[in-house]
């Protein structure tokens, strides 16, 4: 009992160790990405990178995101695209960067720049947020 | 006499001269132009737009094009509501261009990066070069496909 109680403890630990989940899209074509690469990190943040103008999609190997409360959120292609629509729609010429809070458990940072045409967006808790100075 | 029947072949030549004239700008341009293409033009396009949109206005054989380059904020897209398509003779609306561009963005694979499609009455015909993220078309009316203007490759 005590060896499932301890293996328990560190699996959960692993696990909410950190999941700082960021995606960048930089000089992607029309139809795609030439360079699709996701880097997983022992403290559970990943980073994925899509990168010039290919035939692959920009896609997310799914990454389990746990909140304070023990919810595990898993974030994956459709959380991926959901986020997205709304920092695409957020993004303009005169407010490239910004953040947002999505269903009241992520906090999603973004940056794009034009003139390297790359956008940077940023996921994760509120908790890793507030840890990083923002009041929310 | 001489004189004479010279200067009846000037004021002839006038006459027909004012005459097509007078009739191309009542709207049948056809008569002088030549019909031609409408060419659009994307290359290496941002997230959301472009830096630079281009759009020639239609010349006298009636070319007109519209070229989109470098990440930027603009959307690519003509200003005119009416798009003039060959020789002069107003068909295709901004709506139209934009469900072409749609219909052309659908079509292009990674196995099929060039091809031909048919809108309505207009024949449009594509290529999309990958290295330079370059889309280019030109759309062709009836009279042009006719006179084989639409037979050529679309150059790079």
């Amino acid at each position: 009992m005590k060896k499932v109680i301890a293996l328990c403890a560190c699996l959960l630990g692993f696990l909410s160790t950190s999941a700082i989940v960021t995606y960048t899209k930089s000089n992607g074509g029309w139809f795609g990405y030439k360079h699709v690469e996701q880097q997983t990190w022992n403290n559970g943040d990943s980073h994925l990178h899509c990168v010039d103008p290919g035939w692959t999609r920009c896609r997310v190997t799914s990454v389990n995101m746990i909140l304070p409360s023990g919810e595990v959120i898993v974030f994956d292609e459709n959380l991926m695209n959901t986020i997205d629509a709304v920092v695409m729609r957020s993004v303009t010429e005169s407010n490239p960067n910004g953040n947002f809070i999505y269903d009241n458990k992520l906090f999603v940072r973004y940056k794009y720049n034009v003139d390297k045409n790359k956008l940077k967006v940023e996921v994760m808790t509120l908790d890793e947020a507030r840890a990083e100075g923002y009041n929310v | 006499m001489f004189k004479t029947k010279n200067m009846k072949k000037i004021i002839l030549f006038v006459f027909a001269f004012i005459a097509i004239k007078s009739i191309a700008n009542n709207g049948d341009t056809r008569l002088l132009a030549a019909p031609t293409w409408t060419k659009v033009v994307k290359e290496n396009g941002g997230i959301f737009g472009y830096k630079y949109v281009n759009q020639d206005p239609p010349n006298p054989s009636g070319n007109q094009s519209l070229l989109c380059a470098t990440p930027g904020w603009h959307r690519c897209r003509f200003n005119s509501t009416a798009i003039v398509v060959g020789g002069g003779t107003v068909g295709l609306t901004s709506e139209d261009f934009e469900a072409i561009d749609a219909k052309v963005m659908s079509s292009i694979t990674e196995t099929e990066p060039s091809g031909i499609l048919v809108y309505n009455a207009y024949t449009v015909k594509y290529k999309y070069n990958v290295n330079s993220n370059k889309i280019k078309y030109k759309i062709f009316n009836q009279d042009e496909v006719n006179a084989g203007l639409s037979n050529a490759e679309v150059e790079d």
